[in-house]
Formats: C-alpha cells, structure tokens, sequence
C-alpha cells in the first residue's frame, strides 16, 4: 500500500516539477516581454514628447501670423464691421452689394494655388519645416 | 528507527501515517497553487514597475494655458566615433557630410585619422538627424543619448518660463521656482510612468503674450527706447495672461539671459512709475472720504517741498475738479490730496497695498521696493504722483486691478488658478464705490484727458498715463523719462488690467518732439489692446461707453 502510495506520489512530484519549470520559462518569456514593452513605451512616450514640441514649435504665433498673412483673406476684427443686435436688417443689403467684388478677386483659388505650392515642396518659409526640432536648436551654441 | 519511533509497531505505524498525511496535504496545497497559476497566467496586476532610467531626473513640461508647450525634455543623440575601427575614411566623410554640412572635410579628416578610441563628431542632433545616420550605416560611428531642455516657442514667454544650465538645473523664471520646490516635486510630475502626466500649467497665453511683445517691440523700435515692458492682468483672478520685457532672450540659447538689459523688468525690477501711481492716491482719497468727484483743488501755484518745487507738467493755474486733477495729471491737487488724507494715513494705505513688501509670486525675480526710511511730509507728497518709491511693475497692476474690479486685492500669479479658490485668495480693500468713481474716472480721462491715444475702439480702454523723469547721476533727468499707461478693458465692468512701460523713449518728428507718455505708451497700449481683445473673447461693442454711464451703472461689480 505504502508502495503504491509512495509511486503515485513520486509521478505527482514530477508532474509538478515539470509544471514549475514550465511556468518558470513562461515567467521569463513574459518578464522580457515586459522590458520589451516598457523600451517601446519609453520610445513612444519620447516620440509623443517630441510631436508635440514639433507641434508647439509649428504654434508659435509669429509662424502663424506670417503664415494667416500669406494665405488667408482675414482681416483683424473692425468694430466698424460689427452690425449691432437688431440692425443685421438693414446692414444685409449694403453687405450683399460688397460681395461682388469680392468674387472677383476669388481668395480661395488663391489660397488653394498657395497651398499647392507648399504642398509640391517649393520652398515655403516654416510652412514645411523638414525639422523643426533642428529649427529649434539652430543658432546655439555648438 | 524503530526506537526513535518509540513502542511498538502499530504506533510507528500510524505516527508514519500522519506524517505522509501531512506530506500529502502541503504538497497538494502547493500542487493545486501552481495548477491555478498555470490556468490563470501571470496576473496583470503583479507587474512591478520598472525604474526611471536615465541618469537624469526628469523635468515637468511647461505649458501654457492652453496647453501649448512651452519647455519640455527631448532626448537627443551625439555621434561619436572610434577612428580605429573605421574602415575607410573617405567613404565615411563622404557620406557623412551631405547631413552635416557644417563639418568641415578636412578636419574630419583629420580627427578620424587620428589614433584615438574616442571623439565627438556632432553634439545634439535632432532625431530625424540622428535616423537618417543611423540608416548610413558608417562602421566605427555611434550614438551617445542624452536628455536636454528644448524651448519650442522660443524666446515667447522667456522671462517667465526661465531656463536650465547644462546640468539641467533650473536658473531662472518658473524652471528655477521648480527646483526651489523641490527637484523631487518636479520629477513627480514628470514622472512618465504615471497615468496622467502633469504639466506645469502656466497663466500666459501665448498669443496674447505675442501680441504684446510684438507691440512693444516696434514701440522700442520707433521710439529708440532702451527697453520696454508689459504686463496683462485678469482683473478678477489675478492670473498674468501675458507678462514682456524687452529686451529678450531666448532661452534654448540663454547665453544673452545673463546680460544686465535682458533683466525681467516686470517683477525683476523697480521703478519709480510716475503719475500712473496717482490712480492709487485717488482710490485712497475717495475710500477714506476726504475727497469725492465734486472736491475742488487749488493748483495755482506750486507746492514747496523741502528744498525744491512741486509743479505741474501741464500747468493750469486754476482751481480744478477732481477730474480735471486726474485728466491733467496735476501733481500738485494730487499731493493736495494726498496730504489731506494725512501722512501716517498715506503710509498705512500704501502698506496695506503691499507697496512696501517685496511681492513674491513664482517667478523667482523680486526685486524689493525702495522708499525713504522715514516716512515724511515730502515722502507723502512726492509718493503720491509716484515718485521716492520704486515698485514692481506687478505690484502697481495687482493694485490697479482692485482699484477698477469692485475693490478686492488677488494676489497676482504666473500659474492658472482654480476660480474656486478665489474667494480664499481675494481680500476686499476698497469699497465698491470708490472704485467705481476710479472707473469713470480711467474712462474719462481716455475719452478726453491725456490717454486720447489709447481709444482702441470698441473694447472701451480707460487708465491713467505717467511720465516719469528717470534720475541718472542723483538727479532727475527730463531728457530720460519712463513712460507708462496702466489701464484697464472694457471699462464699465473691467475683465482685464495692463501697463505697458517704455523705458527712455526718444521724441520723434511725428511726435512734434514730444517725448510724454501719451505720445508713445497710449498709443502702444491701445494697439496692444486693439489685438489682444479679440483674443481674449472680449466682444467689440458698437454702443460708446461713456464715463458718465460707469458712474450711473450702480450695478457694475
């Protein structure tokens, strides 16, 4: 009785023996995929941080007032444009014979032929920027 | 064995027993432990998170109040190589350079021919940079990564936001509040590995801060002056929206930082501001009841002070209204007034502005007031049209700001605020009226008095103008002045304060050789106003807001 006991229980250590091992190997395979994972998530976060100093870089109003200068028609807001409450009425008909001419100088295709020259890589100051990380750092000290 | 056992068989039997019993169940505890673990997998929630690597601790980005960033942490690589194991030279300038065009062939040449294990090629590229060499695939050449402080703005925002040294070590604006409180505060809130990442949220806007710089810029321009500055208050937060002070620096390359002109002027210096301190002495007035906006001044002849003469820069010899002092900017009804109200009184009031005390907000540069040691008749009249104390320009906005908002003081700051801890922060020190007759009287004196210049239509603009003589060699100079307009918009329920200072401006053929401050910091001021309402969602009215409305409006906060 002992005996058999004793070989069920010496099958049972083995069984168990190859379970840890092979949950030992699993461990490790996960283990280096973790370090894998966490490098990729550095690497991304770095990449996230870097985008958005690029994005950032892009913002800076002085880029953007020289960029709304060359391709937009706006114009900063005149109060003398503003139609107080209550008189859009008799402001609409003055505005609608202003629209002609406007038609005429067509700013879309303008700025549609604008935007197709940055596009095609001509060479547009800021609009395009290759680097701007490099633009950033440009002028220090090296 | 059998002994150990003791007794007979049957004992040593059953003792067996138990013991393989006990063997059996601990390891079918252990066994059953790792089946589970085995269906289960590796619980998610065990991952022990890795350390920060790096040999640096990490710095919080900077952004603005929209979130734009202003300052962050870059990792950037330098190439280096090992001239022993390069293969051929030649082949490796030849590639090299198309990226780098700044190496020079020659010396390449004869770095890399050189007997050494170790030399630097490039400091700092920039990612895409360091890619397109990676991609190469020069024998011999490396990479080495290194952590650095990146200003994607530039110098927008410079005298705020501060800068780093090498070692990353925060030595001005709020890089430099950071480090004071505490590096590991800072690392905390850089700390990657948290969910949500928390960025040091600033107050500036940065359009708002463009504008203004901009605006200041073409006035330094224009009138050859020697500096500027310009600060834009919320009036009800007291969060600054956009401080300059010209000129600047910028701080991915702060070597210029450390010039003495590029000082923050703002909070980093003191000025006497000149007649724009009048305001205050109005308020004061009005609070404690010596005067209202029928008292009547008698300017017809200047006022001894000690040794010298008070007078007027546009004398008018004449018994004046309250108003009238205010629009013609008489030094002499002011420090009629000021003396009214009594001198300790004059002293206590300035005290409980924060007019003595270094004010300390998170932008580490304060300079401290300078005002006389003893506090005395002269002090009391020269102090009250802004001579004999020098301030931070802040601190008169912070001033200004409860002088048209209702009466409360906020503590002015450079990060945004939760509106809910407002109530806590503000302390009522003038009463409502007072400052609405300041109010009107701001109002006025840009629909008729010396701030004509500052109308940026629409936005209803009102303030107060100086012209302040700078002393140079112990006396005061007319031909250096420091020209300001602190003001406020829209003025019949202010949003926003300002004061825009130009230091030694020049007069000039348009200004009929005019230097005063309403020939050069108005019309700043008010262009700056034209373009920054819009920004700051301030509706362009249609209806005038007169002076005399503000005073009838008993609603207005």
């Amino acid at each position: 009785m002992i005996r058999v006991l004793n070989i069920c229980l010496v099958i049972a250590v083995l069984a168990v023996a190859l379970q840890v091992y092979g949950l030992e190997h699993e461990s490790r395979d996960a283990g280096k995929r973790l370090t894998k994972l966490h490098e990729e998530i550095a690497e991304e976060r770095e990449t996230i941080r870097r985008l958005r100093a690029e994005w950032s870089y892009l913002n800076t109003p002085a880029r953007l007032e020289k960029l709304a200068a060359r391709y937009l028609a706006h114009e900063p807001e005149d109060v003398a444009r503003v139609v107080p409450d209550g008189q859009i009425g008799e402001q609409v008909p003055q505005l609608q014979k202003a629209e002609p001419e406007e038609q005429a100088a067509d700013p879309i295709s303008e700025m549609l032929s604008g935007t197709e020259t940055a596009v095609s890589g001509a060479p547009v100051e800021g609009a395009a920027a290759a680097d701007p990380i490099g633009d950033i750092l440009k002028g220090m000290d090296q | 064995m059998r002994r150990w056992f003791g007794g007979d068989g049957s004992m040593a039997r059953s003792r067996g027993r138990l013991i393989l019993g006990g063997f059996v169940l601990c390891f079918g505890v252990l066994g059953a432990r790792i089946a589970l673990l085995g269906a289960g997998g590796l619980g998610s929630d065990r991952i022990v998170t890795a350390a920060v690597s790096g040999d640096r601790i990490p710095r919080a980005d900077i952004v603005d109040r929209n979130g734009l960033v202003l300052a962050t942490d870059l990792r950037s690589a330098s190439l280096f190589a090992n001239p022993r194991k390069v293969n051929d030279v030649d082949e490796a300038i030849e590639l090299l350079t198309p990226h780098l065009p700044e190496l020079d062939a020659g010396k390449l040449r004869k770095k890399l021919t050189a007997d050494k294990g170790f030399i630097w090629i490039k400091r700092e590229l920039t990612p895409r940079l360091q890619e397109t060499i990676h991609d190469l695939g020069i024998a011999g050449f490396g990479f080495r990564n290194e952590t650095r402080r990146i200003y994607p703005m530039g110098p927008v925002a410079a005298h705020v936001v501060g800068f780093v040294d090498v070692d990353s070590i925060g030595l001005a604006g709020i890089e430099k509040y950071l480090d004071a409180r505490g590096r590991l505060f800072a690392a905390s809130l850089a700390d990657p590995l948290k969910h949500r990442s928390a960025p040091v949220e600033l107050s500036i806007d940065v359009r708002v801060q463009h504008a203004l710089t901009e605006e200041l810029r073409k006035a330094v321009e224009k009138f050859k002056a020697k500096g500027a500055l310009g600060i834009v208050m919320d009036a009800r937060s007291g969060e600054v929206v956009a401080a300059s002070s010209l000129p600047d620096f910028n701080p991915n390359d702060p070597k210029d930082a450390l010039k003495k002109d590029r000082i923050n002027r703002f909070t980093g210096g003191v000025f006497e501001m000149g007649s724009v301190f009048k305001a205050v002495t109005f308020a004061m007035a009005f609070d404690k009841g010596i005067s209202n906006l029928a008292s009547r001044y008698d300017v017809r002849a200047p006022l001894r002070a000690g040794s010298s003469k008070i007078d007027d820069f546009h004398p008018q010899r004449r018994i004046l209204t309250v108003p009238e002092v205010f629009t013609y900017s008489s030094n002499i009804g002011t420090a009629k007034m000021a003396l009214a109200v009594g001198i300790p009184q004059h002293e206590e009031f300035l005290r409980g502005f924060g007019f003595f005390e270094r004010l300390r907000t998170e932008v580490p540069e304060a300079a401290a007031p300078l005002r006389p040691r003893r506090w005395s008749r002269v002090t009391t009249m020269t102090a009250s049209f802004g001579h004999g104390i020098s301030v931070q320009p802040l601190q008169l906005v912070a001033a200004s700001a409860a002088l048209v908002n209702g009466g409360r003081y906020v503590p002015p700051t450079f990060l945004k605020r939760d509106p809910a801890r407002l109530p806590d922060l503000a302390r009522q020190v003038l009463g409502a009226d007072t400052s609405r007759k300041m109010r009107y009287l701001y109002r006025l004196n840009v629909v008729k008095g010396t701030a004509k210049k500052a109308k940026a239509e629409g936005y209803a603009v009102g303030g107060k103008t100086g012209t302040a003589e700078k002393v140079v060699g112990g006396r005061y100079s007319k031909q250096h002045r420091f020209n300001s307009f602190l003001g406020a918009f829209p003025m019949d329920s202010p949003r926003y304060v300002f004061v825009v200072s130009i230091d030694e401006p020049q007069p000039l053929k348009e200004t009929f050789g005019f230097a005063t401050s309403g020939w050069n910091a108005v019309p700043t001021a008010g262009k700056v106003v034209a373009r920054i309402a819009p920004l700051l969602g301030i509706r362009p009215r249609t209806e005038p807001v007169t002076a005399e409305g503000i005073l009838r409006d008993k609603a207005g906060g």
